[in-house]
């Protein structure tokens, strides 16, 4: 560990680190622009750093645009991210108020402390999910790959988890185009050598992350408000010691819900605000909704929180555990690093030099934020019509970039074209990419295990005890969105 | 968040205008039978629990299955709610600008695709790589700025040559990543 710290303390990767954080927290600040496509163009960008290099800067945009996307949401009533919406209703009333420094002080009081609460579960949980993990054999890792899809699906598409499944398994069938992993058999290539080599993840992240919300959002042509000062931005943290119960709840929660699979920062901080809500003392719980600090701190740290949660799954078991976890995998994948249970037999020393990455990403996160919050409000005058054609040139070098073949530029336009219709119908884009990259893991695993389970007899399926439990979880994922979707479709036509 | 209902963490996805989950489903369906029709068509080199087309199968027919309730839980809904207006799918503002948009990125990567060349231009005595990255995006670029920021040609020629510059520089100058075109 001490060996990672002094190699992170280096000038060269301090400066990347932090230019990712500065990165990170200008582009989260900025509406429209999610973490998920931070992460999922800068993979390109990654693929010409040194592995080390790599990792700095992606945990560093990672740890940066979480934090960012309160800022908007404070001070112009825009969500810079997703999750920064329970921040925006409560942070924009006391900007109004004239307390706007003051909330943002907050929210990054509480994201830096939500960051901690997650690095430190992480650091805990690591060797004993890891141990465990290991015991994991074929049958096992093709539950798990099901599992990841399974769940990510339930997740993204909340009110409809049909939904989220289908695009799931969308997932799956495009990346079975290529020669298959053991026969080498062409599947779905329709003779065109280029499928051969598959349909490149990163391509297809890029395009559902990047093109998609260009084609979504740059049309609309809304403009955002120009924002009047914030005044003195000094984070409270006697203020916060006030809130340290529902800090450490908030926090608790977020690294819990990063840990599964497609729940990423927006459920964490929806989560954290609505349970804080009903555990709020009185006099607090008549200020939520019109300007509460208490309901900033739990939703600033739980998506803070929820980075530590995201790497459990994604370091252990080679699942992401949300989407920019995804694309930090798809980077590691372009340094020959394949997460998953060996990763500490294959790439001694990584894990601890990610511990020591995020957490030099979030000290300098806190010192950015409180210095980047005054050019980002001039940030904020920008027009969407000048920002999102900036980033098209960026989407196609990245997807280039990969394995140099205009094909996957292809591809990209494309993934975002069919992530755009999509949308359109109302299906989330997440699982797909999880589809994407977990269909080769499913597909090899569970031939393997066949065949095991072929010579072996059925005596011998029934007890693979850890296979067993695995599948009543993938029962369970279903019966359970089965059951919300019925509900929640019985809840529509009521209010309706 | 109101009405009790879990959104999940896209908060957009969900049950769409009844007439659209039906379209969903009756192409999933299709598309769902096309995979499970050509996996199924596969050589089968070893035994069939190795088979290449035994996952894209079961995965094809499980989402042929998923998109019959997706048609089903739309036609049952066909009759609640009120008649899909397609006729703004073409006409709108937003949509015009939108298909805008994509011809312009399409035209941007096939002229990538296309043109290929690279030379060298001797500035302040120093040697730099010029390929067709640079020209065909400073267009590319100068026309979506014209159309979705502002009328003013000047603004959007120096903004676009500024970011081209800044990208060439940072893939090929900074991390040695060849560019494309």
């Amino acid at each position: 560990m001490l060996d990672a710290f002094l190699l992170i303390l280096s000038p060269y990767l301090l400066a990347i680190t932090l230019g990712g954080v500065v990165l990170g927290i200008l582009w989260g600040a900025l509406p429209g622009l999610s973490t998920t496509m931070a992460m999922a163009l800068l993979i390109g960008l990654s693929a010409g750093m040194e592995q080390n290099t790599a990792l700095c800067f992606m945990l560093g945009v990672y740890t940066g645009s979480v934090f960012g996307g309160a800022i908007s949401a404070v001070l112009i009533n825009i969500p810079g991210t997703p999750d920064a919406v329970p921040t925006m209703i409560e942070g924009h009333t006391l900007a109004r108020r004239g307390e706007g420094g003051q909330a943002l002080g907050m929210a990054i009081g509480a994201s830096f402390v939500g960051n901690w609460i997650g690095i430190v579960l992480l650091v805990l949980f690591i060797p004993a999910l890891l141990t465990f993990a290991l015991n994991f054999r074929s049958w096992e890792m093709f539950m798990l790959a099901v599992i990841g899809v399974t769940i990510c699906g339930s997740m993204a598409a909340g009110a409809m988890p049909l939904k989220g499944w289908i695009a799931g398994w969308l997932g799956l069938l495009v990346a079975f185009v290529g020669l298959d992993l053991i026969h080498g058999v062409a599947r779905f290539t329709f003779d065109v050598r280029a499928l051969e080599d598959g349909l490149n993840y990163v391509a297809i992240l890029i395009g559902v992350f990047g093109i998609t919300e260009i084609i979504k959002a740059l049309p609309q042509g809304a403009a955002s408000a120009i924002p009047a000062d914030c005044g003195r931005v000094v984070p409270p943290f006697r203020m916060l010691m006030k809130y340290i119960k529902a800090s450490v709840r908030s926090g608790l929660i977020g690294t819990f819900i990063g840990a599964i699979p497609g729940a990423g920062a927006n459920v964490a901080s929806f989560l954290a605000y609505d349970i804080g809500r009903r555990r709020a003392k009185k006099e607090e719980k008549e200020k939520w909704g019109k300007g509460s600090y208490e309901a900033i701190v739990c939703a600033e740290t739980a998506n803070n929180a929820n980075i530590g949660g995201s790497m459990l799954p994604t370091l252990t078991l080679g699942i992401p555990g949300n989407a920019p976890a995804a694309a930090l995998i798809a980077a590691l994948q372009l340094k020959n690093v394949v997460v998953g249970p060996t990763i500490e037999i294959d790439h001694p020393g990584l894990i601890y030099f990610i511990y020591a990455a995020l957490i030099v990403a979030n000290l300098l996160m806190y010192g950015a934020a409180i210095a980047l919050i005054k050019p980002c409000v001039k940030l904020f005058s920008l027009p969407r019509g000048l920002l999102m054609p900036l980033i098209i040139p960026v989407c196609v070098v990245g997807a280039y970039a990969v394995r140099l073949s205009m094909f996957d530029v292809w591809v990209m336009l494309g993934s975002g074209l069919i992530g755009y219709l999509l949308v359109a119908f109302r299906f989330p884009v997440a699982p797909i990419v999880l589809g994407v990259i977990l269909a080769p893991m499913a597909d090899e695993n569970l031939r393997r295990a066949l065949l095991v389970f072929d010579r072996k007899g059925m005596d011998y399926v029934l007890n693979q005890h850890i296979g067993n439990f695995l599948l009543i979880v993938i029962v369970f994922v279903i019966a359970e969105g089965i059951y919300r979707g019925w509900k929640n479709q019985k809840a529509m036509r009521r209010a309706s | 968040m109101s009405d009790d209902i879990f959104r999940g963490e896209d908060e957009s996805a969900g049950a769409a205008h009844p007439l659209l989950d039906l379209t969903a489903g009756l192409f999933l369906l299709l598309l769902g039978i096309w995979f499970a029709a050509m996996s199924i068509a596969l050589p089968v080199p070893g035994s069939v629990a190795t088979a290449p087309g035994l996952l894209p199968f079961l995965t094809a027919a499980s989402l042929g299955a998923m998109a019959i309730l997706l048609g089903l839980s739309g036609f049952r809904r066909l009759g609640t709610t009120r008649r899909f207006d397609g006729s703004q799918i073409f006409t709108a503002l937003e949509s015009q600008r939108r298909i805008v948009l994509i011809v312009t990125i399409f035209v941007y990567i096939a002229a990538l695709d296309a043109l290929s060349f690279e030379t060298y231009l001797n500035i302040a005595g120093t040697s730099v790589p010029v390929g067709s990255f640079e020209p065909v995006t400073v267009v590319a670029m100068t026309t979506m700025l014209r159309f979705f920021w502002t009328d003013r040609l000047t603004h959007c020629v120096l903004v676009a040559v500024f970011w081209t510059l800044c990208i060439s520089f940072a893939f090929r100058g900074l991390f040695n990543i060849p560019m494309p075109g």
